[in-house]
């Protein structure tokens, strides 16, 4: 059964006034079960009001042996409530959902390279520990982080650590307030073109940021990951709302070919995706 | 024991009176983590179409006050790969099936209803003539009470299965309509549809939904739905089945207070994959308090309004 109770344990501050990390009790069996790139359906609190009515949709970012870690960012009224929430308040979760990153870029074989964009960077976190815990080299880890700007950069401290043992990261702002001046792909490029053998490539952050990772990507022929974010209804592949124009052999005629970003993803190899599609939702 | 079997039709006798609604249970494989198939009243099958169909273009869903649009564009495998790929696997389950059909003319639903009929393990046919997200077909024949009666008519006359009638309450009348279904041979009658419409943002000035307008569901439109069920159940003598809105066995009790026989649970799955099931249990656990020995004794004994409120 993947609906189950929680509560939260606690707030993580993460240096951001209107972002913030929740962490929720979860059963060992199902925190076992998380794999990097996955995502939980959130409900809100208070769901007798039945308003909002939907869960939400929140990369798991972390998790231990009893609790997941979801980063929440406040952009509207359900996750107004989320900000709310103290320490004991009891939510619903549906989840783990959705095909998270492969196996493959944990093998070890090739160096990689991890892109985050904004709040996207939280569906890489986990990757990252999972990185480490199978104790691969931290030299041949990349960290490409951007925001629009420094105080948009929330999870930088959490990834000195990793520096600080060896992996290279890079930060950017579009307004230079912190790090490089410009976009994410603006350091990607002269650092795909300066790899000897191209790394695998694990990418999240907003549509715009992932097809522009993407055509660079491919011409680095990287094995690329892109992982997605969207709104949707149910998260386990029955409301449709939450697709994404694809390309490949399901085509069922008329040229289109519509992936569910929610059981078909939310994360996706390169050449399964329409990068064209995703600048235009 | 609580007596929650459900008469629809000769030869649709359900376990339950809750069915999962149309185009929010997909093709049921989705939710078995979450529910046993076979615990379900029955299960209605996204709008199936003689091909298959993509769908309309993101964005497709906006949530608001207490429900959400969608306007998906009844995107589906079509009915070939749902009977070769799907059905056999429903019935593996044990669950009761129930298939929704649409088309864009009137010969479409009779090759569909023709090849449902045909199919074994098909337990009735939900005519789907009221979706608001499809330019073609579709929801004509629910707005035009003597369309509905000619499509009602011929699908009758090759379909031997339970014939529900889905209807719109996008319509001046419904009473017209659901009496035009009922003359022509159905079964019984299902309400409501999703009630178009809209949603904008004020600042890049454009709809939050690709097509434009989509089809509102969630507890925002009950009261709308009950007030329709209620007038239905009043015009005609087949059973009617009631949705709109319901995320508890309380909601359900209402629609089947007013004279529903069974009912629908749609947008709520999406946010309780469980619910279904939870409401059939709640029901029997209300009528076991109540003294009621059958969900039947209960359906329509809706009180006329106490004397001292008429003016």
């Amino acid at each position: 059964m993947k609906l189950f109770g929680t509560t939260i344990m606690r707030f993580e501050t993460i240096g951001s006034r209107d972002t913030f990390g929740m962490v929720l009790r979860c059963p060992p069996d199902i925190a076992a079960a998380c794999r990097p790139g996955q995502f939980v359906m959130l409900g809100l609190p208070d769901p007798s009001r039945r308003d909002p009515l939907l869960k939400r949709p929140f990369s798991i970012c972390r998790r231990d042996h009893e609790s997941i870690t979801l980063i929440i960012r406040q952009v509207g009224r359900g996750t107004a409530l989320l900000a709310g929430c103290r320490t004991g308040t009891t939510l619903e979760v549906n989840g783990p959902l959705g095909r998270g990153f492969p196996d493959e870029v944990l093998a070890g074989d090739r160096d990689l390279m991890i892109v985050g964009g904004g709040i996207g960077m939280a569906a890489l976190i986990m990757l990252l520990d999972e990185y480490v815990a199978r104790a691969l080299l931290l030299e041949r880890l990349r960290i490409v982080y951007g925001a629009r700007n420094d105080g948009d950069l929330v999870f930088s401290e959490w990834l000195r650590n990793f520096g600080t043992c060896g992996a290279h990261i890079e930060l950017v702002t579009e307004d230079g307030s912190r790090g490089h001046r410009g976009l994410v792909t603006d350091i990607l490029g002269p650092l795909l073109a300066a790899t000897d053998s191209p790394p695998y490539l694990c990418a999240c952050g907003p549509l715009p940021m992932l097809a522009a990772v993407g055509r660079q990507a491919a011409a680095a022929s990287c094995p690329t990951f892109l992982s997605l974010e969207s709104r949707m209804a149910c998260g386990f592949g029955v409301c449709l709302g939450c697709i994404v124009r694809g390309r490949g052999e399901e085509d069922i005629g008329g040229g289109e070919h519509w992936l569910k970003t929610c059981t078909d993803g939310p994360v996706f190899q390169l050449d399964e995706l329409d990068l064209d599609c995703l600048m235009s939702i | 024991m609580t007596d929650l079997t459900t008469n629809l039709a000769p030869g649709l006798v359900l376990k339950n009176p809750v069915i999962t609604a149309s185009g929010t249970f997909g093709y049921g494989r989705e939710y078995e983590p979450y529910l046993d198939l076979a615990a379900l009243g029955a299960l209605v099958t996204k709008g199936l179409s003689r091909r298959p169909r993509h769908g309309n273009p993101p964005p497709r869903i906006v949530e608001t006050a207490c429900g959400m649009l969608n306007a998906i564009g009844l995107a589906n495998i079509g009915i070939d790969a749902f009977l070769e790929r799907e059905l056999p696997h429903l019935r593996a389950a044990g669950a009761t099936v129930i298939v929704n059909l649409f088309g864009e003319t009137l010969e479409d639903y009779v090759v569909l209803a023709r090849q449902a009929g045909d199919a074994a393990g098909v337990a009735a046919v939900e005519l789907n003539i009221s979706c608001p997200n499809v330019k073609a077909g579709g929801v004509h024949f629910g707005t035009d009470p003597k369309l509905t009666a000619e499509l009602v008519g011929r699908v009758r006359t090759v379909c031997p299965l339970p014939l529900i009638v889905k209807l719109t309450p996008n319509v001046t009348d419904v009473t017209t309509i659901a009496r035009a279904a009922a003359d022509s041979g159905a079964d019984c009658l299902s309400l409501i549809n999703t009630l178009t419409g809209m949603a904008v943002d004020i600042r890049r000035r454009r709809p939050l939904l690709a097509n434009v307008t989509g089809g509102l569901s969630g507890p925002a439109i009950k009261p709308v739905a009950l007030r329709l069920v209620h007038e239905v159940v009043r015009t005609v003598d087949i059973p009617v089945i009631g949705m709109g809105g319901i995320t508890s066995a309380a909601d359900a009790l209402e629609f089947l207070l007013v004279g529903a026989r069974a009912v629908q649970v749609g947008t709520y799955n999406f946010v309780d994959p469980a619910a279904a099931v939870g409401i059939a249990a709640g029901i029997a656990a209300f009528l076991r308090t109540e003294g009621i020995d059958s969900v039947a004794d209960y359906v329509g004994t809706l009180r006329p309004e106490r004397a001292g409120n008429n003016r």
